[in-house]
C-alpha cells in the first residue's frame, strides 16, 4: 500500500483505488480505441464529415419519406423547370424532380460504395495478410498475381466486367472490388509488415500461439489504423469509380437514379439547364468530401505521430 | 509436478552448435556448448552481446530465425530432445507443432523488453489468460480465475485485469510478463535479460520476485544477462561464455570467489567497485571475435592480458580446476597436454 503522506496525495489514492474498484471486470475508460476516439472529436472537420455520412445514410434509409416525389414518374407538363419551390432541384427533360432523384441516388451510391470495398477488402484484405505472415514465396507468389491485376487499368477492367457480364449493382460492385483488390491488399501488406517486427509477437509465439491466432488476435488488431483509414478513403473512390462507369453507360441502367447517370444525362442540355448537372454534382462532391474529411481525421486519431 | 528422482536434469544442453547462414556468410554464433539445470536451480549465462547468449534461448524454444541452424548436439527437455538438425520441410513442420505445445507451457520465456513484449491491444489479464487456456483445457473462467490468481502472485491486483499495458509501468509491465511466463507452472524459465530495460529499483523487486517464484514453482531457470551483479544475486551456477564457447563454468561461489578464466576477471575489473577510487573503468582492450570468422586457436587471445605464445596457436580444452568448477583456459592445462597439442598442430602444419 502507498504511503499518503499528504490529503491531497491520499485523495487522489483514493480515487484511483475507487477507480480500480468500479472497473473490476468492466471495461475501462481508455481503450486504444476510446483514446482514438477522444482524438477524433477534437477534430472538428473530420466530425462534419461524419455527421454528413450518417446523414446520407439516413437519407439513402429514409428515401421513400424524404422525397416528395417518385423517382421515375415522369410529368410531361413541367419539363426542364428551374428550381422552385414545388421542385426544389428543378425537373428534367421528363418532368421528373430531381431532388428526389438525387435522394434516391444515395441509395444507389452509398451502398456499392460500402460494398465494394467490404468486398475488396474480404478479398485483397485476406491475401495481402496471408502474404505478409507468410512471407517468402507465399508472398512472391501472391503479390505478383496482385501485380498482374493491377497492371490492367482498373476503368478497363471494370469497362470489361460490366460488358461481359451487364450492368447492375452486383456485377459493378464484383468489378471495382476486383480492380482494387491488389490496391487493398497492398495496404494490408504493408501494415501487418510493420507489426510484425514488434516483439509482442515473437512473445506470442513463445507462448505457442499458432498462425492463425498471431494473425487474428496480435497482428490484425495492432495493423487495424492505416487500414481502417484507407477503407474510408476506398470508399470515396469507390462512389467516384460508380459514378464514372455510370457516366459512360455502363453502370446502373435508367431508370435508376445513379448521380453519375443523372450528370450523363444532363450532359446535353448543360449550355441552357446548368442546374439539372450541379446538383448530382454537387451530391457526388459532398459525399466524397465528406469520406475523405472523416478518413483524414481517422488517420490523425489513429496514429498521433504522423501528425 | 514430478520430481527429478532420476536425476535427469530438466533442461540440457548436449555439445550444441547454431550457425546463422546469412548471405554475407556463415555466423557461427554457438560453439559446442554443453550445459545443466536442475530443477530450481538457477543457471546464469553471462556474456558480451554477441556470444550467443540469445542464441541458445532462442533454439531452445525453437524460435530461431530462418536463418539459423542447430549444426550439432541436441538441447533435452527432461531427456527429450527439443531441438533438430533436420532440414526437410516435412520434419520442420512436425517439430514446430510439438514445440508449440511446449511454448508457454513447459517453457516459459521472459523477454527483454517488457515494454513491446505484450501486445498494446489486449487486456493484460486476457493475455495471462490466454496463455493458460493454450495449454490447459480449462474454460474462460477458469482461465480467468487463474489469470487473477498470476496478477496476485507477482503483486498487481487482480482488479487491474481489465487493462492495457500502456496503463502499467515498465517494472509492472515486466511483472505481467513474468506471471505469463509461469502461468502453465513451466519446468523451465528462459529469462532473456529479464531486468536490462528496467531501472535499478525496479530491478531488484523483478528480481526478487523470480527468485520467489522459483523456489515457489520449482522451475529450473536459465537467466541470461549481461550483469555480474544480477548473476550474484539470483544464480547457484554460472556459465561464462564467449564468442559461443563456454570459458569458464562452476557455481556463484567459484566465479565470484575463486574467479581463474582470464575473461571472467577481465569482466569482473571492469565493474565499478565502491571500495577503490578510480577516475575511469577498466575495459576490455578490443572488440568481440567476429562470429563470421573465428580463429583456430583460443577466440579470447587477443585480448588476453595473459597470453603466451601458445595462445595464440591452438584452442584450449577444458579443464575441470576444482570439483565443478570448469576453465576454458590454457593456463590451467598441464604441461603435457599443450606440448602434445603444439606437436599435433605442427604436424597438421606440414602434412599441409
Amino acid at each position: 500500500m502507498a504511503k499518503r503522506h499528504t490529503p491531497a496525495m491520499a485523495k487522489i489514492a483514493a480515487k484511483r483505488e475507487r477507480e480500480i474498484a468500479r472497473n473490476h471486470g468492466k471495461e475501462v475508460q481508455s481503450s486504444p480505441g476510446k483514446e482514438a476516439w477522444k482524438r477524433l472529436k477534437r477534430n472538428r472537420l473530420a466530425i462534419v464529415g461524419l455527421v454528413v455520412i450518417a446523414l446520407l445514410i439516413l437519407v439513402a434509409i429514409f428515401a421513400p419519406m424524404l422525397a416528395p416525389y417518385p423517382y421515375n414518374v415522369m410529368d410531361y407538363d413541367h419539363p426542364f423547370e428551374f428550381p422552385n419551390s414545388e421542385h426544389w432541384f428543378g425537373t428534367d427533360q421528363f418532368g421528373r424532380d430531381i431532388f428526389s432523384r438525387v435522394i434516391y441516388g444515395t441509395r444507389i451510391s452509398i451502398p456499392i460504395g460500402f460494398m465494394c470495398v467490404i468486398v475488396a477488402f474480404a478479398l485483397g484484405g485476406t491475401l495481402g495478410a496471408i502474404a505478409a505472415y507468410y512471407g517468402g514465396r507465399v508472398d512472391n507468389i501472391i503479390m505478383r498475381i496482385m501485380d498482374i491485376i493491377q497492371s490492367i487499368p482498373s476503368m478497363l477492367l471494370a469497362i470489361a466486367v460490366s460488358a461481359t457480364l451487364g450492368g447492375g449493382m452486383r456485377n459493378l460492385i464484383i468489378a471495382i472490388a476486383v480492380s482494387t483488390m491488389p490496391a487493398r491488399s497492398r495496404v494490408v501488406r504493408a501494415s501487418i509488415l510493420t507489426v510484425k517486427r514488434n516483439d509482442y509477437i515473437e512473445s506470442a509465439r513463445a507462448m505457442g500461439a499458432s498462425s492463425r491466432r498471431q494473425l487474428l488476435k496480435y497482428m490484425l488488431p495492432n495493423a487495424i489504423g492505416p487500414i481502417l483509414t484507407a477503407i474510408t478513403f476506398s470508399v470515396a473512390t469507390a462512389i467516384l469509380t460508380v459514378s464514372s462507369l455510370s457516366y459512360i453507360g455502363l453502370g446502373i441502367p435508367e431508370p435508376m437514379p445513379e448521380w453519375g447517370a443523372l450528370l450523363a444525362a444532363s450532359k446535353a442540355f448543360l449550355n441552357t439547364y446548368p442546374y439539372m448537372l450541379i446538383f448530382p454534382g454537387l451530391a457526388i462532391m459532398i459525399t466524397v468530401l465528406a469520406l475523405n474529411l472523416f478518413g483524414d481525421g481517422l488517420r490523425d486519431a489513429l496514429d498521433p505521430r504522423l501528425k | 509436478m514430478s520430481e527429478n528422482t532420476n536425476n535427469v536434469p530438466v533442461l540440457e544442453l548436449k555439445n550444441l552448435v547454431v550457425h546463422y547462414e546469412t548471405q554475407d556468410g556463415v555466423a557461427e554464433a554457438v560453439n559446442g556448448i554443453s550445459l545443466k539445470v536442475n530443477a530450481s536451480e538457477t543457471l546464469g549465462l553471462v556474456g558480451e552481446t554477441g556470444a550467443g547468449k540469445t542464441t541458445i534461448a532462442l533454439t531452445a524454444m525453437g524460435l530461431l530465425p530462418d536463418v539459423g541452424h542447430v549444426i550439432e548436439g541436441e538441447i533435452l527437455l527432461d531427456g527429450k530432445p527439443i531441438t533438430i538438425t533436420s532440414r526437410k520441410k516435412r520434419d520442420k513442420k512436425h517439430y514446430n507443432k510439438m514445440m508449440r505445445a511446449f511454448r508457454g507451457g513447459v517453457m516459459g520465456m521472459i523477454f527483454q523488453d517488457p515494454m513491446s513484449a505484450l501486445n498494446p491491444v489486449m487486456y493484460v489479464g486476457d493475455q495471462i489468460a490466454e496463455v493458460v487456456r493454450l495449454h490447459n483445457s480449462v474454460t474462460k473462467t477458469e482461465a480467468k480465475q487463474r489469470a487473477i490468481e498470476m496478477m496476485e502472485t507477482v503483486g498487481i491486483p487482480g482488479a487491474r485485469y481489465n487493462e492495457y499495458p500502456h496503463q502499467f509501468s515498465g517494472g509492472m509491465k515486466q511483472r505481467i510478463v513474468i506471471a505469463m511466463a509461469l502461468a502453465c507452472n513451466p519446468r523451465v524459465l528462459l529469462a532473456d535479460e529479464p531486468t536490462t530495460a528496467l531501472d535499478v529499483t525496479i530491478q531488484a523487486q523483478v528480481l526478487d520476485l523470480m527468485r520467489d517464484l522459483q523456489k515457489k514453482f520449482k522451475t529450473a531457470t536459465l537467466m541470461i544477462t549481461h550483469d555480474l551483479g544480477v548473476v550474484a544475486e539470483t544464480c547457484d551456477s554460472v556459465a561464462v561464455i564467449y564468442a559461443g564457447e563456454v570459458v569458464e563454468y562452476g557455481t556463484a561461489e567459484h566465479i565470484f570467489n575463486n574467479t581463474k578464466h582470464p575473461y571472467t576477471m577481465a569482466l569482473f575489473n571492469a565493474l565499478p567497485s565502491l571500495d577503490k577510487d578510480v577516475d575511469r573503468l577498466h575495459s576490455i582492450q578490443g572488440l568481440v571475435t567476429d562470429p563470421m570468422d573465428l580463429p583456430e586457436h583460443c577466440s579470447f587471445c587477443e585480448r588476453c592480458t595473459e597470453r603466451c605464445d601458445a595462445c595464440s596457436i591452438i584452442d584450449p580444452v577444458t579443464t575441470e580446476v576444482e570439483p565443478g568448477h570448469l576453465v576454458k583456459c590454457i593456463k590451467y592445462m598441464s604441461q603435457e597436454s599443450i606440448d602434445a597439442m603444439l606437436a599435433s598442430k605442427a604436424e597438421g602444419k606440414e602434412a599441409k
